[in-house]
């Protein structure tokens, strides 16, 4: 048993062999035994120690037992501490009268019977570790409580994190009903149309030029369910850090040039025209399939948002990075926008256009960094917005991990 | 009255929703109009007599509602469907006049709904 977890006893008396005789008596391996040879020397100990009994002699020059037990008495951390007096054979009744009034708690009477000294002792021990078994009961009682409530508090914002979630989820849903329904949702007129004409025995509907208009269109729906879907994925791929990128030799020039082809159709709908600056070679180690999808969601934003004036392309190179910037004439996007945009299921205030899942460009600045590039933007509101993606020529292998 | 006057505004930013609706409601003796926008809308709504609009809630450059409210104080006589991707239900705008339907569209739903909203106009 470690020193600190033995039981205390204190033993006050003038007399040196008395105390040596007290304390062979009720001195054990579980217990430590102080001495004081007066009142002052016991109040110093039982400032120091915490005791589970004071064994004081009543006959003690300056200050005697009595006395020191009204001191004890009078104090917080003393008060509890049970006195046994020892008294001279003869003396009890009056001893006892000023012992009880006091607050003692027992007598011993000279000469000390050491059988009756010994049981005393280990009652009080015994009472003291019950003490101090409660108290611990009762602390530990109260960090449980105090557990409790912080396990409460704790409880309750999860409980307002999954509601948010929820609500989060629910509206995710919606919005991922409503993407999926404009697609399906001229697919679907589509194929009735194309049931009633052949009911109708139409067959002018259904001639080359016509067939070739009808896939055009059930393409163009078709692939923007597919693409509904990739961002999803894309999401979920750099919520988990597996978003991976597989770099290979790439011509940037080549693949804008492919891209702002591919979208002047969609441009010039919106009335906008599409003007490429791009230098004739700008080559490196990218991911072509992943860099197509940024310059093409920068773009689609750019007809989106542009107000159908000229969109503005342009494709350097320095001898480290590649640049491709993505000039429109919309709106602009306020300075308070600029950094949530690129939030996931963001787009900017101003604008009454809900296209899409808002995951672009949240994937688009993930798709950057995991070229060890930037995307960044360069705003003023009324003046249109600049989109640039910059990308080191080389890029090893990795898997990004936001 | 015969269908063929029946004048019906359809507004949606997707071009080909707009043409396959168009060519639809054509076939079926309607006569159309289209528009990609809010703004393509009221021009519309301001230049020529449209008996049903059936429009989007999403266009480019503003809610499909504000077309609505701007028909209905243009054309009083003004019947509408809302056709959206969306369930929600505003229910201060849906009256028997103004109808809502969710996408993906069921062709024949559509017609009943056209007819009866239409034979209501001739009956007023």
């Amino acid at each position: 048993m470690q020193a600190d977890k033995k039981t205390k006893l204190l033993i006050v008396d003038d007399l040196e062999e008395n105390l040596t005789a007290l304390e062979a008596i009720i001195r054990g391996p579980d217990r430590e035994v102080l001495k004081a040879s007066s009142g002052v020397e016991a109040l110093e100990l039982l400032l120091l120690h915490t005791f589970a009994l004071a064994i004081i002699d009543v006959e003690m020059p300056e200050m005697d037992g009595f006395h020191l037990a009204e001191l004890m008495r009078g104090t917080e951390k003393t008060r509890h501490i049970p006195i046994v007096f020892v008294t001279a054979a003869g003396n009890e009744l009056n001893y006892a009268f000023k012992g009880y009034e006091a607050g003692a708690v027992d007598f011993l009477h000279k000469p000390l019977d050491m059988n009756a000294v010994r049981s005393k002792t280990s009652i009080f021990i015994e009472l003291f570790q019950h003490r101090l078994a409660i108290e611990q009961q009762l602390a530990a009682l109260e960090k449980s409580r105090k557990e409790q409530a912080i396990l409460l508090s704790e409880l309750q914002s999860t409980q307002l994190e999954l509601e948010h979630s929820l609500k989060m989820r629910d509206e995710f849903m919606s919005m991922v009903a409503h993407e999926m329904r404009t697609p399906l949702n001229t697919l679907f007129l589509e194929v009735q149309l194309r049931q009633t004409q052949l009911k109708k025995n139409n067959l002018e509907a259904f001639s080359p030029d016509q067939l070739d208009k009808m896939l055009q269109r059930s393409d163009r729906q078709l692939r923007s369910i597919i693409r509904l879907i990739e961002d999803m994925l894309d999401v979920s791929r750099i919520k988990n850090g597996k978003l991976s990128i597989k770099p290979v030799a790439t011509n940037l020039s080549e693949l804008v040039a492919r891209v702002v082809a591919d979208l002047t159709p969609c441009a010039k709908e919106s009335g906008a025209v599409i003007l490429a600056q791009t230098e004739p070679v700008v080559s490196g180690v990218w991911d072509a399939f992943r860099i197509e999808q940024i310059i093409t969601n920068l773009l689609t934003n750019a007809i989106r948002y542009g107000r159908g004036k000229p969109i503005q392309v342009r494709v350097t190179a320095t001898a480290q990075e590649a640049s491709v910037e993505v000039e429109d004439q919309g709106l602009g996007i306020a300075p308070e926008d600029q950094a949530r945009i690129f939030d996931p299921f963001e787009r900017a205030a101003n604008t009454h256009v809900k296209c899409g899942l808002g995951l672009g460009l949240y994937i688009s600045r993930q798709l950057a960094e995991a070229h060890h590039g930037v995307l960044q933007l360069n705003s003023r509101k009324e003046q249109g917005s600049t989109f640039t993606l910059k990308i080191p020529l080389h890029v090893a292998t990795n898997t990004h991990t936001p | 009255m015969t269908m063929s006057n029946t004048h019906i505004l359809v507004v949606d930013d997707d071009a080909d929703t707009r043409q396959i609706l168009s060519d639809f409601l054509e076939m079926y003796g309607y006569q159309t109009t289209s528009a990609a926008s809010a703004h393509e809308a009221s021009s519309a709504l301001n230049t020529e007599k449209i008996d049903l609009l059936i429009t989007d809630i999403q266009l480019p450059d503003g809610s499909g509602m504000d077309v609505v409210k701007l028909g209905k104080s243009l054309q009083p006589q003004l019947k509408v469907i809302i056709c959206s991707g969306f369930e929600q239900t505003p229910a201060e705008i849906l009256n028997e006049e103004t109808l809502w339907m969710t996408k993906p569209l069921q062709i024949d739903t559509l017609f009943t709904r056209i007819e009866a909203l239409t034979c209501n106009h001739l009956t007023n």
